[in-house]
C-alpha cells in the first residue's frame, strides 16, 4: 500500500503544481453538473425503472460517470514513454502499478463529486434515498469492473500506444446502450428487444446498482435485487482475473516487439 | 578448481525486431488494404535481425565495454538484462538469475542508466523524484532518506537536490539516473551511452563516477555500451566488439589492439604539395611494397604543410618512401611513427566483418 501511496502523492503533487488546470478542473465539475441539471429539470418526467424523477436519475449517472471516468483517463497519463520502463525496473507489481495509477485521479474525482452533489440536491432538488450496505456493496463492485477495465485499456494501450480499440469501444457502446442519461429500457421504444445488448455490458451493471442503492433504498435481502448485484458480481469476479491475463499479455508483448519504452 | 562467478552471462542470444512497414509497402504509390490489415494486426512482414547468437561473460567487478556502431544491437543486449525486452531464444543471466524467468528478482540485482528513458516527474525535485522511487524498490523510509542523501553526496548533487527535475541540464540529469540505479544497491549496473549529450567536462567527471567511484570503490560490476572508442580504452577492463548484432572480438583494449598488430601507422609532414599532385603522390606511395592505405590531409598546425598518414605493414621500409616522395619533389619535414590503435583495431574488425 506504501508504493501504491507513493504514486499517489506524486500524481497529488504533480497536479498541484498545475494550478490553472487544477481550477479549471474544479470549476469544470461544478459547471459540468449545472448544465446537466438544467437540461434533466428541462425534460423532467418520471422514471419508473427506478420510482425517480429524470433529475435525479440523471444527476447520479453523470456522479457515476464522473467517479468511473477518472480510472481510465488515469493510465493514459503512466504509459508515456520511458515512464513505464522505468516503472518495471523497480520490480513492481501489476496491480501496485495500475492501483497506483488511478487513486489520484478516483480521489480528486471524489473530492469533486460531494460539491457535485450538494448542487444537485440543493438547486436540482435531486432526491435520493441511500441503502447504506447496498451502496457500499455497488461500489465495491462497480470499482472492480471499473479497475478491471483500467488494466485492459492498459494492456492494449502498452501495445498500441496512443488509443486503444478496446477502451474506445467500450466507450462508445456504453454512451449509446449503459444508460447514464437514460433509463436502458428507452431503447426498446426505438427498437424491440435493444436494451438486452446493454445487459452485456458490464458498465450497464454498474449505473444499475448503484442506482439501485442511491434511488430505491434497495435492500439485497430483497431477491430480486439481489440477484442485479449477484449479475454484477459475476461481471466483477470473471473480468478481474481475464484483466490481469491481458495485461500480461499485454506487457510481454511489448517486450517480445521491442516497444516498451516507444509512445 | 572453482569457476570465477559470473556477475553476466549471455548465451547464444538472438534477437529480432519486425521492421516497420508502411501502407504504401509493396504497392507503388497506392495504399494498400492488405498492407493496412497485416500492419494493424501485425501479421507476416520482414524482421531485422538485432541480435546473432551473442555470447559473453563480465566478471563480477568488471568493467565491461560493448563497442559498436549505432545499430549494432548494444541496447538491445542492455534491454534484455534490464528485463524491458524479451529475446527470441537464448538465455541471459544476472548473478545467475535467468533474466526473463526471474525478471523482479534481476531488478533486484541489476539497474539501468537509459539517458533517453529518464522517467523522472519533471514538476517533483530530483529529490522527491528519487523518493518515490525508493518507496517502489521497497527501501523503508528512514533508510530511504538515508541512502538518497549519501548518494547526492556520491554524484555531487546535493545543491541542486531540492530544484525541480525539469531545470536541470544534461550533466545533472544523468546524475540523477545514476542516483537512481544506486538506490537498491544493485551490484550491477548498465550504461548506455552514458557520456552521450554530456559537454566534455561533464563528460569526463562522468567517468571519473564510473570508473574511479562505482568501480573501483564500490566494486560495482558495469556493463556500458558506447561507440567513443577512446572512452572504452580509458575505462573498460575488458570489451566486446559488436557489429550487427555479432560480437567480432572480446578482450582487453591491448589484446583487440594485437588484432592489427602487424600493422604500423606513419605519419608525415610534407612541404610544396599541391592538391593537383594528390592522384600521382597517392598512387607512388600505395606502389610501395606494405604500403595499406594513404590520407593526404592539410595540416592546420602548419601552414603550406601538408601531412601524409600511411598505413603499412611491420616492417615497412620508410627509406623507400622517402625516395618517392623526394623525386616528386615533397620536403620531409617530419616523421612520427606508432602503433595502431583500439580505433584500427576497431575498423579493421569492422571491414574484416563487412567483407
Amino acid at each position: 500500500m506504501g508504493k501504491v501511496w507513493a504514486m499517489t502523492r506524486r500524481d497529488m503533487n504533480k497536479w498541484a503544481t498545475y494550478k490553472t488546470q487544477a481550477t479549471t478542473s474544479i470549476l469544470g465539475g461544478l459547471l459540468g453538473i449545472v448544465s446537466w441539471g438544467l437540461n434533466a429539470t428541462f425534460v423532467n418526467r418520471l422514471v419508473p425503472d427506478y420510482n425517480t424523477n429524470y433529475v435525479s436519475f440523471l444527476i447520479v449517472g453523470v456522479l457515476i460517470s464522473s467517479l468511473i471516468l477518472p480510472l481510465s483517463q488515469g493510465i493514459q497519463g503512466s504509459v508515456s514513454p520511458f515512464t513505464l520502463e522505468s516503472i518495471l525496473m523497480t520490480g513492481l507489481k501489476a496491480p501496485t502499478f495500475i492501483l497506483g495509477t488511478v487513486l489520484w485521479p478516483y480521489i480528486l474525482s471524489v473530492v469533486l463529486f460531494l460539491p457535485q452533489l450538494v448542487v444537485g440536491i440543493v438547486y436540482f432538488h435531486a432526491t435520493l434515498s441511500v441503502n447504506p450496505v447496498s451502496f457500499v456493496l455497488a461500489l465495491v463492485i462497480s470499482t472492480t469492473i471499473v479497475f478491471s477495465i483500467a488494466m485492459v485499456s492498459t494492456a492494449f494501450r502498452i501495445v498500441t500506444k496512443t488509443s486503444d480499440p478496446v477502451s474506445w469501444s467500450l466507450a462508445i457502446a456504453a454512451s449509446l446502450f449503459s444508460g447514464m442519461t437514460f433509463p436502458v429500457s428507452h431503447l426498446n421504444d426505438y427498437v424491440p428487444g435493444l436494451s438486452t445488448v446493454s445487459w452485456f455490458l458490464p458498465q450497464t451493471w454498474v449505473y444499475h446498482i448503484v442506482r439501485l442503492s442511491t434511488l430505491e433504498n434497495a435492500s439485497i435481502l430483497d431477491a430480486n435485487i439481489a440477484i442485479s448485484f449477484l449479475i454484477a458480481m459475476i461481471f466483477a469476479v470473471v473480468l478481474l482475473p481475464l484483466a490481469f491475463y491481458v495485461f500480461r499479455w499485454g506487457l510481454n508483448r511489448a517486450k517480445r516487439d521491442g516497444t516498451l519504452g516507444h509512445f | 578448481m572453482v569457476d570465477e562467478p559470473m556477475a553476466i552471462q549471455l548465451l547464444d542470444l538472438r534477437k529480432t525486431y519486425k521492421v516497420f512497414r508502411n501502407l504504401r509497402e509493396g504497392s507503388g504509390a497506392t495504399v494498400s488494404f492488405v498492407n493496412f490489415f497485416r500492419i494493424l494486426f501485425g501479421l507476416g512482414g520482414q524482421r531485422t535481425v538485432a541480435l546473432d547468437s551473442v555470447s559473453f561473460s563480465v566478471k563480477k567487478g568488471e568493467v565491461f565495454g560493448l563497442l559498436g556502431p549505432n545499430g549494432a544491437g548494444k541496447t538491445t543486449m542492455l534491454k534484455i538484462l534490464s528485463t524491458l525486452v524479451l529475446p527470441d531464444s537464448g538465455k541471459a543471466y544476472v548473478e545467475g538469475i535467468d533474466v526473463t524467468r526471474r525478471p523482479r528478482e534481476t531488478v533486484k540485482r541489476l539497474q539501468s542508466v537509459f539517458a533517453e528513458s529518464q522517467g523522472f516527474e519533471r514538476r517533483l525535485t530530483g529529490r522527491e523524484n528519487l523518493e518515490f522511487f525508493a518507496t517502489l524498490l521497497g527501501l523503508p523510509k528512514k533508510q530511504a532518506k538515508a541512502r538518497i542523501d549519501e548518494l547526492l553526496t556520491f554524484t555531487g548533487m546535493t545543491d541542486r537536490a531540492d530544484v525541480m527535475f525539469q531545470r536541470y541540464s544534461t550533466g545533472m540529469a544523468r546524475r540523477l539516473l545514476v542516483c537512481r540505479a544506486l538506490l537498491s544497491n544493485a551490484s550491477v549496473l548498465l550504461f548506455d551511452e552514458p557520456t552521450a549529450a554530456l559537454d566534455p567536462i561533464a563528460a569526463a567527471d562522468f567517468r571519473k563516477l564510473i570508473r574511479h567511484d562505482l568501480a573501483d570503490k564500490e566494486g560495482k560490476t558495469i556493463l556500458l555500451a558506447t561507440h567513443n572508442l577512446w572512452e572504452a580504452e580509458q575505462i573498460c577492463d575488458r570489451i566486446a566488439v559488436v557489429r550487427k548484432g555479432r560480437i567480432l572480438a572480446v578482450g582487453t583494449p591491448e589484446e583487440i589492439k594485437k588484432n592489427v598488430s602487424d600493422r604500423v601507422n606513419l605519419s608525415l609532414i610534407v612541404l610544396n604539395y599541391s592538391p593537383q599532385a594528390a592522384k600521382t603522390v597517392t598512387e607512388a606511395i600505395l606502389a610501395v611494397r606494405g604500403v595499406l592505405g594513404i590520407e593526404i590531409l592539410e595540416d592546420r598546425d602548419h601552414e603550406g604543410s601538408t601531412r601524409l598518414n600511411i598505413e603499412g605493414v611491420k616492417g615497412l621500409n620508410y627509406n623507400v618512401i622517402f625516395q618517392k616522395l623526394s623525386s616528386l619533389n615533397l620536403e620531409v619535414t617530419s616523421l612520427e611513427s606508432s602503433q595502431p590503435s583500439l580505433e584500427d583495431a576497431f575498423l579493421k574488425l569492422n571491414l574484416e566483418a563487412a567483407a
